[in-house]
Parts: C-alpha cells; sequence; structure tokens
C-alpha cells in the first residue's frame, strides 16, 4: 500500500524524492548537528519519514547514523537541529519522554533485563501512565496488556520461551524480544538498529518477513542498517549519510547505485 | 556451608508457588506468634524484638537499595526523622505516638524524597558518598541543636510509661507484638511489590537504566516511589525504636554504624529479596547482641570484626547474600 | 533554633583570627592534599573509591602512638614516616592483590562493601586493641612553638607541612620520571590499551595501592604527633576530608586533589573564624555534597547509549 515506489526505482534520479509516498510525516528531523567536545558527528543531518514507510539510514561508519538515533531517541541533547513527532517537537526531551511521546528503539547489540524473565521484560515496555505509589504497587499488567505481550511473543516467536530468563536466550530471540517489547508500545514510529547484525541467515530472512507484515499492516519504521542486500530488500526510501550529513537520499536501488554513494564508501 | 544453605533455601523457595509461601510464612508466623506464651526469656525477647525492628529496616533499605539499586549510607537520617518526630510530639506536645509514628514515617519519607531529589542524579558510588556527607551533615546539626536536645537526646516521662496514650509499656511482650506486627506487614508489602509494577521497574532500571528509558520509564519517579517506601518504613522503625528504648539521642539514632547496621542487615540476607532482610536480621543480630552480653568493654567492637570479614566474603564471593539473587554471575 | 553565636565576638575580633587561621589552613592544607592525593590516585587509576581510606591512616597512627609511647617517646619520626610508608605500601599491594583484585569487575555494589568492610575491620580491630578511648601524644620529640608576627606555629604542625610537601613531590616525581611511574599513568588513561602494551596491569593497580596509602602512611605519622586519635572518629573525618577534596580536585586527578586538599584546609578553618568553631566539620561535608550536586561532571547518571 505504501510501497507506491515499487518497481519505478530505475526511472528516477537518485536525488529526488517524488515517487515516494505522499503520506504524511510522522517524524521529521531538520539539520541535526552534534558535536562532542570539538568532535562533530552529526552535521546538519535531516531525514523524514513518511506515515507506513520502511525508511533506511545507511552510511560509512562514523556517517553519524547512530548518534542521529541516539539525538532523536534523547539520549544526549543535539547541538542544534530539530526534531519534531507528528508535528510536535520533541528536540531535547528524555528517553522515557520520547519514548512516551511514541518513539521506541532497538539496539545493535540487543540489550534485555538478563534476571528478569521475558514477560518481564516485555511487561517493563507496558505503557506506563501517572500511576500512583499504590497502583505500581498492587498491579501487574491489566488484562489487555497481558494479551498484547502473548501476542507480540507469540508474533516474533519466543511465546514458548516467556517465562524463561531473558539471560537464557541466544543474541538472536533477544533481539527479537526487543522487537516484540518495543511494538508493545505501539509506536508511531519503530526505529531499528542494525536488526541483522550478529544474527544468522535465516533469521534475516524471518526478520525480514516480520518487518514487511507489519508494514503492510501499516506500520512506521526507519531502520539503520549495513545489511545492503537487506536494505534493497525492505526499504521504501533510504537515506545516505556521509560525515554526519546528508549525502543522497531517494528510493533504495537509486540511491544506493548513486555515484557518490560508492565513492563515499570506497573512495577514500 | 552457609552458602550451601542459602542455596538450597533459594531453590525451595522459588520452586513453590504462590499457595505454599503464603502456607509456609504462616506457619512461620504462627510459631513466632506463640514463643512469648512459652518463654519469657529477657534475652531472647529483646533479641526477637530486635531482630524484628531491624529487618523491618533492612526492608526499607532494600527496596532502595536492593531493587531500585540506590546504595544509600545516609537511612540513619529517615530512621533519626521518624524517632525524633515521635519524641517531640509526644513529650513536647502530648500527642500519642499512635499518631506520632505514623507522622513520623511521612516526615522520613519527605525528607527522603527531598535527598533523592537532590542525589539520584549520581551514580553508584556519588550517590553512596552523597549519602553519607548528608547523614553526617544531620548527625553534627542534631549534637547542637538544643531544641531537639542537643547532644543529650530526648528522654520519655517516667510518669506516663505504660499508659495506653504513651504507647510505651513495661515488658518486652507488648513491643514483641508490636513491632512484630509491623515486620509482617511491611514483608508481606515487599512480597506483593516484588512482583509488582513497581517491582519490575525498579529491577529494571537496577539491571541497565538506559535500556529502561528505552522502555518509556521515567526512572527518577520510580526511584522517588522506592525512596518514598524506603523512608516511610524506615521512618517508622525510628519511631518504634524510640518507643522501645524510650530515649533517643543523637549518638544512637544518628551515629554511622547505624547506617551499617542497617545495610549489613539487608545485604548479609541477601540485597533485593522478600526473605533476605529477615534473614539478615536474624544472623546479624543474634550475633551482634550475642557479642554485646558476652564480649564487654574493649570487645564490644570484636562483633564488627565478624562482620566486616563476613561483609568481605560476601562481596568477594557472593555479592547476591545468603539469598543470592545473582546466582554467582557478575552481570552488571 | 541553631545557635549560631554570630553575635559573640565582633566582626573585627574574628578578622583578627584570619592571619593565625590562614597559616594554619596552609599546614593543614598541605597533610589534606596529600590525604587527598593518595585517595585521587587509587580512584583515578584502580577505578575504586576507598571507603576505609581513613582507616588505613589510623593504622598508622596507632603504630605511631605505640612506638612512641612503647620507646618512651624516643624512637625518631625519621625513622618511622619512611617505615609507616613502608607498612602501608606493603598494606596496600596486600589489599589489592587479596581483596580489591576480586572485585575488580564486580557490579560497584560489592566494590563499595569490600571497602566498607574493611572500614569495619580495621576500625574496630583497632578499638578492640587501643580501647574505645582517645589516645594522644605527649611527649614527643617535636615540642614547642614560633611566633613569627603575632601568628603562632606548633613545630609539630610546621614539620607535618613540610614532609607533606615532600612526600607529594617524592610522589609526582615517581609518576612524571619513573617507568613505573609511566606505566600507571598509562593504566589510569586505558586498562585494555595497556594491558595490550604489556604492561602488567594487576601489578600496577597493587602498586597504586601502596602508592596511595604509604601517602596515607607519611600523613598518619605526622598528624598522630599532635592530633589526638579516636578509633571511630578521627578515620571518619579524614576520609570525608579526602573525598571532599577529590570531590573539589574533580575526581581521580591526583594533582586537583591537591589543591582541593588546600582548600578544604581553608574551608575548614576560615570557616571556624568567620562563622563558629563548633561547626568546623559541617563547613567540610557542606562543601563536599555541594561539590557533587553542583558539579556533576562524570558523575552523572544518564544512560551510555
Amino acid at each position: 500500500m505504501s510501497t507506491d515506489t515499487e518497481g519505478e526505482t530505475e526511472a528516477d534520479s537518485a536525488t529526488t524524492s517524488a515517487v515516494r509516498t505522499d503520506a504524511a510525516s510522522v517524524l521529521e528531523v531538520d539539520g541535526l548537528r552534534k558535536e562532542f567536545g570539538g568532535v562533530t558527528a552529526l552535521d546538519g543531518a535531516s531525514v523524514e519519514v513518511r506515515e507506513g514507510e520502511i525508511c533506511t539510514l545507511v552510511g560509512p561508519n562514523g556517517a553519524g547514523k547512530t548518534t542521529l538515533f541516539n539525538c532523536v531517541m534523547g539520549a544526549f541533547p543535539p547541538t542544534a537541529g530539530s526534531v519534531r513527532l507528528r508535528g510536535e517537537e520533541i528536540t531535547g526531551q528524555q528517553t522515557h519522554e520520547t519514548v512516551q511521546s511514541g518513539l521506541s528503539r532497538t539496539y545493535q547489540i540487543p540489550r534485555v533485563f538478563p534476571e528478569l524473565t521475558v514477560r518481564a521484560n516485555m511487561e517493563v515496555n507496558q505503557r506506563h501512565g501517572d500511576e500512583s505509589v499504590l497502583a505500581t504497587v498492587f498491579r501487574r499488567t491489566d488484562a489487555e496488556t497481558e494479551g498484547d505481550i502473548d501476542r507480540w511473543l507469540e508474533f516474533v516467536g519466543l511465546a514458548s520461551m516467556a517465562e524463561a530468563e531473558a539471560s537464557e536466550l541466544s543474541t538472536g530471540q533477544q533481539k527479537l524480544l526487543n522487537i516484540a517489547a518495543a511494538l508493545l508500545r505501539d509506536p508511531d514510529v519503530l526505529l531499528l538498529d542494525e536488526p541483522t547484525a550478529g544474527v544468522n541467515p535465516g533469521l534475516v530472512d524471518d526478520i525480514a518477513g516480520m518487518l514487511a507484515e507489519l508494514n503492510e499492516a501499516g506500520r512506521t519504521f526507519f531502520v539503520v542498517e549495513h545489511d545492503m542486500e537487506f536494505v534493497r530488500r525492505i526499504s521504501d526510501h533510504v537515506y545516505v549519510l556521509a560525515d554526519g550529513t546528508n549525502l543522497v537520499d531517494g528510493p533504495p536501488e537509486a540511491a544506493l547505485n548513486d555515484p557518490r554513494v560508492l565513492e563515499s564508501y570506497f573512495g577514500r | 556451608m552457609a552458602t550451601a544453605v542459602g542455596d538450597r533455601l533459594t531453590t525451595v523457595w522459588t520452586g513453590l508457588d504462590r499457595r505454599h509461601h503464603l502456607a509456609l510464612a504462616a506457619l512461620v508466623v504462627g510459631v513466632l506468634a506463640v514463643v512469648p506464651l512459652v518463654t519469657n526469656n529477657e534475652f531472647l525477647m529483646n533479641t526477637l524484638v530486635l531482630i524484628f525492628l531491624f529487618g523491618t529496616m533492612g526492608h526499607g533499605w532494600n527496596i532502595l537499595g536492593g531493587y531500585a539499586g540506590q546504595v544509600s549510607l545516609g537511612h540513619a537520617v529517615m530512621f533519626a526523622a521518624g524517632a525524633y518526630t515521635t519524641a517531640i510530639l509526644f513529650v513536647y506536645y502530648g500527642i500519642t505516638p499512635i499518631v506520632g509514628i505514623p507522622v513520623g514515617g511521612v516526615v522520613a519519607a519527605v525528607v527522603g524524597l527531598a535527598l533523592g531529589a537532590a542525589t539520584f542524579r549520581l551514580r553508584y558510588h556519588y550517590f553512596a558518598m552523597a549519602t553519607l556527607a548528608a547523614a553526617l551533615i544531620v548527625r553534627v546539626i542534631f549534637f547542637r541543636w538544643e531544641w531537639v536536645g542537643g547532644a543529650t537526646g530526648i528522654e520519655y516521662p517516667f510518669a506516663e510509661l505504660g499508659t495506653l496514650a504513651s504507647l510505651t509499656f513495661r515488658g518486652n511482650l507488648p513491643y514483641y507484638y508490636l513491632i512484630g506486627g509491623f515486620a509482617l506487614l511491611t514483608t508481606l508489602f515487599v512480597y506483593v511489590m516484588d512482583r509488582s509494577k513497581l517491582g519490575t521497574y525498579l529491577k529494571a532500571i537496577n539491571m541497565d537504566q538506559a535500556a529502561a528509558e528505552s522502555a518509556g520509564i521515567d526512572a527518577f519517579r520510580y526511584k522517588s516511589y522506592a525512596m518514598g517506601l524506603s523512608s516511610l518504613i524506615t521512618g517508622v522503625c525510628g519511631g518504634l525504636y524510640a518507643q522501645y528504648v524510650l530515649y533517643i539521642d543523637p549518638a544512637s539514632t544518628l551515629r554511622l554504624l547505624r547506617n551499617i547496621d542497617i545495610i549489613m542487615v539487608a545485604i548479609v540476607g541477601g540485597i533485593g529479596t522478600v526473605l533476605g532482610p529477615l534473614i539478615g536480621a536474624g544472623v546479624f543480630i543474634t550475633v551482634r547482641e550475642y557479642t554485646r552480653t558476652s564480649l564487654s568493654g574493649t570487645q564490644t567492637g570484636l562483633g564488627y570484626v565478624i562482620f566486616g570479614v563476613v561483609l568481605l566474603f560476601i562481596s568477594m564471593y557472593r555479592p547476591g547474600g545468603i539469598l543470592n539473587r545473582y546466582g554467582g554471575r557478575w552481570d552488571d | 533554633m541553631l545557635e549560631l553565636e554570630l553575635g559573640l565576638i565582633s566582626l573585627g575580633g574574628r578578622l583578627s583570627l584570619v592571619p593565625q587561621a590562614t597559616v594554619t589552613a596552609v599546614v593543614f592544607g598541605f597533610v589534606y592534599a596529600l590525604v587527598a592525593a593518595g585517595l585521587a590516585l587509587i580512584w583515578g587509576v584502580a577505578d575504586i573509591v576507598n571507603f576505609a581510606h581513613g582507616e588505613y591512616m589510623l593504622i598508622a597512627m596507632y603504630v605511631t602512638a605505640f612506638v612512641a609511647s612503647g620507646f618512651g617517646g624516643g624512637a625518631s619520626p625519621v625513622v618511622l614516616v619512611p617505615l609507616n610508608a613502608a607498612l602501608l605500601f606493603v598494606l596496600g599491594y596486600a589489599t589489592y592483590r587479596l581483596i580489591i583484585s576480586k572485585v575488580m569487575d564486580a557490579p560497584m555494589l560489592a566494590q563499595i562493601f569490600a571497602t566498607f568492610a574493611l572500614v569495619l575491620i580495621i576500625r574496630y580491630s583497632a578499638l578492640f586493641v587501643a580501647g574505645p578511648t582517645t589516645v594522644s601524644i605527649d611527649n614527643y620529640v617535636f615540642e614547642g612553638q614560633t611566633q613569627l608576627a603575632g601568628i603562632a606555629v606548633a613545630h609539630p604542625e610546621a614539620i607535618t607541612g613540610v614532609v607533606s610537601v615532600a612526600a607529594l613531590g617524592l610522589l609526582f616525581a615517581f609518576l612524571r620520571s619513573t617507568r613505573t611511574g609511566k606505566a600507571i599513568r598509562a593504566t589510569a588513561q586505558d586498562r585494555e590499551v595497556a594491558q595490550v602494551m604489556g604492561i602488567d596491569t594487576d601489578h600496577i593497580f597493587g602498586l597504586t595501592w601502596g602508592l596511595g596509602l604509604a601517602a596515607v602512611g607519611v600523613a598518619g605519622t605526622l598528624v598522630a604527633t599532635f592530633s589526638p586519635i579516636h578509633p571511630e572518629l578521627t578515620p571518619t573525618s579524614w576520609t570525608l576530608i579526602a573525598f571532599a577534596a577529590v570531590a573539589l580536585g574533580g575526581f581521580g586527578s591526583v594533582l586537583g586533589a591537591v589543591a582541593g586538599g588546600i582548600l578544604i584546609a581553608f574551608v575548614e578553618n576560615l570557616g571556624a573564624v568567620l562563622l563558629n568553631p563548633s561547626y568546623k566539620e559541617l563547613y567540610v561535608f557542606v562543601v563536599f555534597i555541594g561539590v557533587l550536586l553542583l558539579k556533576p561532571e562524570g558523575v552523572l547518571n544518564r544512560g551510555d547509549a
């Protein structure tokens, strides 16, 4: 539905997004700068993620992809620039506020709570309201969330492991748990940081399948990825970042075959 | 050997379901409830009262230190807040401790929340140091603050002893049930909390705060919840302590060792576990009371040397305490 | 409420005490600096906070007191300073090898508890051996005082200041110029890189503990010659002074800790003169907690993602 760029890739120039879905933007990153001490990690990068698409961010090592993710999520505030979610300014929010606003993320190296069960790991991600102390002490989850937890564990294939400690999961399974946990929050955009890194080829296929299925159902993704094959397979729109700033963006084939991109990867 | 027993206990406990937990707890409570009917041995009764009191304080510390992972070295401040509030309300204003103790708990919670608001940004040992410094500051101030009795402290009027309004008693027995009752209540509370949203969130924050925040958890909020509950319990313990010893001064309520006693109880038993503080208090208080009464003079410190060695071995080889939540491996 | 006694002495009267307080602050500042440098060295290199720092100092103090009384006050500090430095060096090295090395990769919780356990063990062993009363050395080799323009400088304190500066000089010379000193600094910067370079980091950490505590050994010996020793109060107050100095100096920087130590001595002594002498230690604690709360670089609790 959202993938109206399919099959048109060759026809278009790499820098236009004319063929891109004309759905509304969900996430707008505008002129994001981040300096650490004297080092500029991000130098005015801009990204627009539209409703219902899988938008991918690629670029050579040190291009600033993970820094961009971290800034968007509020792990640290940007030096300049803005981040808007559904038109609302979220720049400089702390991580938990960003998540509550509607962004969720996963990590390149999965981060689970090792001594909690898989189910409890999911519970950590349930929606947190303005509950009083007593409400949090005398309640575990509500029935609806309970059902969602089962559903998402089922979806990523971890239902049978629900009562196991997360430390018993393989790296791949931990990645799936991270994805399921993020989905539990029903985010406006789900940010995936290298979903295929450290994952065996079979699971890469599974993950690609899951993303396609979720995307089909209308979910929006913003993905950082190294595996170009995977990028070509899943993406509706690709941004290429180099030296902390935008190099090229467009449909996957066009963007990835752009000479400037090839140069940025291999030219130096 | 102790560790083998601990592992066994952990396995047995986690292997049981909720109904069995309650049945087992009912059995222990039942036995403890009839102890005073069988014996009125002063030493035994006093030791048990102190075990209840310190076990409860251990629970209080454990909610913050064990579950939320914020190692406070300043819980004597909240203890003193509860003790002084209770004593001042009664001795100065004639307000019964039946009201005074809960008020003391609330005052302690407010103090704790203020301390937390200032210090939760600090990481690990910086938090520990800041709370220690806070405890030392309060100690210096109380020693010289005339209104709260300065170094002399506050004594309960002897004439009132035994009246209902004073909530003081001539024998150990009523204290046994009063403090034991609060210990039971607190234990049930922590048991419920352990499996609640708050328990899960605190454990998550403790294991990986950044990841917990990425799950949308407001760490500051839940740490504050933990601090509030922890301080409330500690403050009520302070009030109960004042009722029990009928005399409070900065030297006893705010001494550096008070901070350590509380922690020791929580650690020896097993941090971040429901029963750890009670088991820790059982071991710690028994040894402490024994060394205190059987050894005299300069030897009184010997109990602490023993506990220093115990603490050292726990930190080196069994960081989870007797009930080992860490399962013997290092995952921070 | 809190009686601050501000009205009792006129401002002019209090100001007239400032020169004396300044001299005292300088003298004490050097020994604070030495103790703080020892803490900062361990902190900065091995990344461990030694809560038992004051307790190790207590050991040196008791040894000094014991030798001074046991040998009729005849044992010279000229012998005792290096002796205690050596003793504490060995204790420091052993402490690292036997205890701290076991918790280096452990959660922070276990590290805090390990050095706290040392607090209990050393302090209450001392109390057991020496008794719960204050010990002071009354006839010692240094006595008397010198008057300079109306400012009195007690000889033991003056010598303490001078020897502390000398010890600090030695420590810095060692860290700057020797091979081992360079290895220590390399390890402080990056433990893994140091290992790759072939440095036995475990040995280096041991040496760091040895050096850090040797500094305390020197300081303890000197301070014992004029200051009463209490097994519970003395170590707490010295640990806190060292913490405050290290905090002021920016955590883990040895040079910063030296500056912090001197600053703390000024806070304490000028506070005592200008505000109220009975709250001397309070000023140190307040500065300490103030620095912790207001200068949070490196101590902030924020995710490392």
